[in-house]
């Protein structure tokens, strides 16, 4: 299996907001750990995190590190220009150009 | 606009019953349940069913890439999923992977929609639509392309509700509302915003409780319905609510589609004859209402024969996904 990490998410480039509920998560991928909430009681997880267990509506949260390998259940791949890279490029013919192959289905 | 503003606009004396679906879109045709509802219990004895769209501040389509950073949109946000379709072409993914469902398919609806809006002349697309067209169209959100997005337009419908017997006396033929559900399962979540759905749920449009109590309520099933009118905000929703409101088995939407049976010339389940949101305009559901009424009036662009029951839904969204089934009186 190849091991990629993900250099794009977290970083300063991505504009989130957080609360006390999802502070969590935040703070764990920023030393590049996945961190997500378990109910405490029954065991179902939940992302995002959310004050009850839609499972069983329990507040008790424990907050379990997963090891970052998965199966692959579906994507998407947009060419959305408020997306990650292209959110911090200035408008200017390089972008635009990226923009372009990308439409053509780079 | 809210009821007061109308009030105040229009001059209107008195209302003695106000309510709205939420969910945009998911509360469209069920939006008539509510008219229904409150005609039946005495509340009113008319009701004005309205929906105006006007995108001059934020098109719809790349709605959630503009909202302010919020701790639950951030988990979504940064990843380029900015507008519905983006969400959706995820779902359509896994329905492609599930169940072998190709592009062509979500090329038919396209090119299907656009073949019978081409009668109409008040409809925003007027040309004719090709596979060689849809194939070199740009792609928004892999796998979706251009024309499997719907139209972004401003417009207005209203729909008139009162007791039958009140409508009977009026100048125009009136159409039954025969059954009207809306709601969702639990499975659904926060619809294709939420990535904790079960598998079969997942690849799904959500409609699937909502055909359970429509046809229940009407004492009807899939195989009476003359005309089905299906939110196509997205073509690969109209290939799952077919497998959802049971007019092909679930995962056998595709095939059913690129067979030619939801055409208006020779299908077995003609879909959107009026063009819908692909093709003629998007205002959010409420165009289906007026072709099941024009279809059930007899007076459709695209007249079907004999047509006495439709299936008109709203949706797919979050809470509620909505139906309801118009027929002729």
């Amino acid at each position: 299996m190849s091991s990629t990490r993900a250099v794009a998410l977290p970083c300063d480039h991505v504009r989130i907001s957080t609360n006390a509920i999802t502070e969590p998560f935040w703070q764990a991928a920023k030393r590049s750990r996945l961190a997500v909430p378990g109910c405490a009681d029954c065991g179902h997880f939940r992302l995002p995190p959310t004050p009850f267990c839609p499972n069983c509506q329990s507040e008790n949260v424990d907050w379990a590190t997963l090891r970052g390998s998965a199966v692959l259940f579906s994507f998407a791949s947009s060419t959305a220009r408020r997306s990650l890279t292209c959110r911090t490029l200035p408008t200017s013919p390089r972008s635009s150009t990226c923009r372009t192959r990308r439409q053509r289905g780079w | 606009m809210d009821t007061g503003s109308f009030m105040e606009t229009l001059g209107i004396p008195e209302v003695t019953f106000s309510a709205a679906l939420t969910s945009g879109g998911g509360g469209s045709a069920g939006s008539i349940g509510l008219a229904r509802a409150a005609i039946l219990a005495g509340d009113a004895t008319c009701v004005v069913t309205v929906l105006a769209l006007q995108q001059a501040k934020q098109r719809l389509g790349t709605v959630f890439g503009a909202a302010p950073a919020t701790p639950e949109n951030s988990f979504q946000q940064p990843s380029g999923l900015v507008g519905p379709g983006h969400l959706i072409s995820v779902l359509t993914r896994r329905h492609m992977y599930a169940y072998g469902t190709r592009r062509e398919a979500f090329a038919e609806i396209a090119i299907s929609s656009r073949q019978n809006v081409l009668p109409r002349q008040t409809a925003l697309m007027r040309k004719p639509l090709t596979l060689d067209d849809y194939f070199g169209a740009p792609i928004i959100a892999d796998p979706l392309c251009l024309y499997d997005f719907c139209l972004e337009t401003d417009g207005a419908v209203a729909v008139v509700t009162t007791s039958l017997e009140r409508a009977r006396d009026l100048k125009h033929k009136p159409v039954r509302v025969v059954a009207a559900a809306h709601g969702r399962s639990r499975d659904w979540g926060r619809g294709w915003e939420w990535m904790g759905m079960p598998e079969e749920t997942f690849a799904s449009s959500g409609h699937a409780p909502i055909a359970k109590h429509l046809y229940r309520r009407a004492g009807v099933g899939p195989a009476d319905i003359d005309v089905a009118l299906l939110y196509d905000h997205f073509s690969p929703m109209v290939v799952m609510q077919l497998e959802d409101y049971g007019f092909c088995l679930k995962g056998e939407g595709g095939p059913f589609v690129e067979s030619g049976a939801i055409r208006y010339k020779g299908g077995s389940i003609p879909v959107n004859t009026h063009g819908g949101q692909l093709s003629e305009a998007y205002v959010i559901g409420m165009t289906h209402i007026r072709e099941a009424v024009e279809q059930l009036r007899g007076v459709a662009v695209n007249q079907l024969d004999g047509a006495e029951l439709a299936l008109v839904t709203g949706g797919p969204a979050a809470l509620p996904v909505s139906g309801l089934i118009p027929g002729a009186d």
